[in-house]
């Protein structure tokens, strides 16, 4: 889908067809679910950021008018939900897992395990787990900055539209990013995938 | 010079993003840092698998993504016309009516209401020439409401066509305009207006503030035609709070009411439209039609005689009733709106249509009835 296509299908999109804007779903669900789940760090909330970041893109697509690239303008969309999104996650109170019994005494509540099952390490490539738990310890911004960068591959130019900074903020941020990035990776260890939101909320676990 | 100054330079290095001074700092850096050379091997290593991590989405992400789209109140639409250049066959049928064309609204969202066939007389004064291609069935000296909200002028693509032709001398069709018919008595009457238009350009609304339907009225009074035209038929539809696809109910006044979007296919061909296939016609009874024998009065005209006089299938004298074996094959789908908006489309240019609106909305899809027809300007006669 060239930029002339593109332009085409939005005006498309825009004037109300959900036919255009499944085709504009189709082209870009994949890096803006990929933006999401490492803004978010669980598949489960990558998919409900995603969704919520097209259902937005679809209501405010009258709002777009060429100034910069569909995809700069929807990567910010999906970047303000993940924001949004763990701000308002961080906002739960947590509830303890710690209970008393009749006679006072404290026990821990037995929660699943949510590290990964053997099957699921066996499955997963291990340097895979470790680059996602290596992302998880960064701060949300220099995940959302990597991930756009290297994974949906914007240019500096795009990355600096989208986040409103200069572009020479957008290299030193990336440069701090990638250092953190390299350093988490040479620590080795098993780190748990991150719980997904709503498990914490039903399982009453803690907080992000 | 510390390495550590060095970490900026190497990260834009993995984006080409140096600056040819920068690069050449870095180069003569690196040919003699080993430990610099290294943080560059790690960094690419960490570009690498941070991309090979990429992970698909949910195999369901786009039909969840596509349901909640869909279930969203719809656009006011912005039809895209084909050039006048491009319309090989068929007139575009041009029916102008009064009222507004609506914004969708929920908030104003009327009850539900019957159809009620308004017969009212009205052309758009300020049509201007263009495509010989268009035709204003019916009209000749008639004039309509305008509204600024409902003015429509071309837009920027190559596939928009100009305003409707000035109505046209046709030929003579003076059947006087029937009297509103009575809604039936279990629905309440409101917003009644319809709005219509199929025509030829579109524009978005002149207006930045979202266009928000009138307060209910009365139907339009008819209006006697001028001596030598026609009355075209005003068709109000609003929906009722409806199960998607229920079946359209045909009253004996000839009025419809429906509450979900649907098709009329007047003399033309269900095979030949490819959004029908697998579609199952509604079965109906020419008495649920309110087709009636010729023997039956004028006053009594049902809605498919008034579309006739409205859309001439063949010349017929003025004042009478086609027979019903000389009636135009006829189906009707009650089809969901996206399926009939991509009908819609695919009919630009091949057929004639004519599309009504609900002015008011519900928590349905929108409301509409599409008309299609293989009628041209050439078989007017």
């Amino acid at each position: 889908m060239d930029r002339i296509d593109e332009k085409q299908i939005l005006k498309k999109a825009a004037a109300g067809s959900s036919a255009a804007f499944e085709q504009l779903v189709l082209r870009y669900q994949t890096p803006v679910y990929n933006l999401c789940l490492r803004m978010m760090g669980n598949p489960e909330d990558a998919a409900d950021m995603a969704q919520e970041t097209f259902l937005k893109a679809w209501r405010s697509l009258e709002s777009f008018h060429f100034e910069s690239a569909f995809s700069t303008w929807l990567y910010r969309l999906a970047s303000n939900a993940c924001l949004d999104g763990l701000r308002a996650a961080k906002r739960r109170p947590s509830i303890s897992l710690v209970t008393e019994d009749e006679d006072g005494d404290e026990h821990t509540l037995d929660l699943p395990d949510a590290a990964p099952s053997p099957e699921e390490r066996l499955i997963a490539p291990e340097e895979q787990a470790q680059v996602a738990a290596a992302m998880q310890a960064l701060a949300v911004e220099q995940r959302q900055i990597l991930t756009l960068r290297v994974v949906n591959d914007l240019s500096y130019t795009e990355i600096a539209e989208l986040l409103g900074v200069r572009e020479g903020t957008v290299k030193s941020r990336l440069a701090r990013a990638r250092e953190q990035l390299r350093k988490k990776l040479l620590q080795t260890g098993n780190k748990t995938e991150s719980k997904s939101s709503k498990d914490q909320q039903r399982k009453g676990g803690h907080s992000l | 010079m510390n390495c550590n100054n060095y970490i900026p330079l190497l990260s834009a290095h993995l984006d080409g993003a140096n600056s040819e001074i920068e690069e050449r700092r870095l180069q003569e850096h690196l040919r003699t840092c080993k430990h610099c050379r290294e943080l560059l091997a790690q960094m690419e290593r960490a570009d690498d698998a941070l991309k090979d991590s990429a992970a698909a989405p949910p195999p369901d992400l786009t039909e969840k993504i596509m349901a909640q789209v869909r279930a969203e109140p719809k656009k006011k639409r912005r039809y895209f016309f084909p050039a006048a250049a491009a319309l090989a066959t068929a007139a575009m049928l041009t029916l102008v009516f009064s009222g507004k064309i609506p914004v969708l609204d929920r908030e104003n969202a009327a009850p539900p209401v019957s159809t009620e066939l308004v017969d009212t007389v009205q052309t758009d004064d300020e049509q201007t020439p263009s495509s010989p291609t268009q035709t204003v069935y019916g009209a000749s000296d008639t004039e309509i409401a305008s509204e600024p909200t409902e003015t429509v002028k071309p837009t920027e693509t190559a596939e928009t066509t100009e305003s409707t032709t000035p109505p046209s001398e046709s030929p003579k069709e003076s059947e006087p305009s029937s009297e509103p018919t009575e809604p039936p008595t279990e629905v309440e009457t409101e917003g009644t207006t319809m709005d219509t238009t199929v025509g030829t350009t579109v524009e978005p609304p002149q207006t930045s503030e979202p266009y928000r339907p009138t307060e209910p009225t009365e139907p339009t009074e008819p209006t006697e035609p001028n001596e030598g035209s026609s009355s075209l038929p005003t068709f109000a539809v609003t929906p009722g709070n409806a199960e998607p696809l229920s079946v359209p109910y045909f009253y004996e006044d000839g009025t419809i009411r429906t509450e979900a979007p649907m098709l009329i296919l007047w003399d033309a061909d269900p095979s030949e439209l490819e959004p029908l296939r697998g579609q199952e016609p509604i079965e109906f009874s020419e008495e649920d039609a309110g087709i009636r024998t010729p023997s039956q009065g004028k006053k009594d005209e049902t809605l498919f005689e008034k579309l006739l006089s409205a859309m001439p299938l063949k010349k017929k004298p003025v004042g009478s009733l086609l027979p019903v074996s000389s009636l135009p094959s006829l189906h009707v789908y009650s089809l969901p709106y996206e399926t009939l908006s991509e009908l819609f489309e695919s009919c630009l240019g091949s057929y004639e249509l004519a599309v009504y609106y609900p002015d008011t909305l519900n928590e349905a899809d929108n409301c509409l009835i599409l008309l299609v027809s293989t009628l041209s300007a050439s078989s007017k006669s």
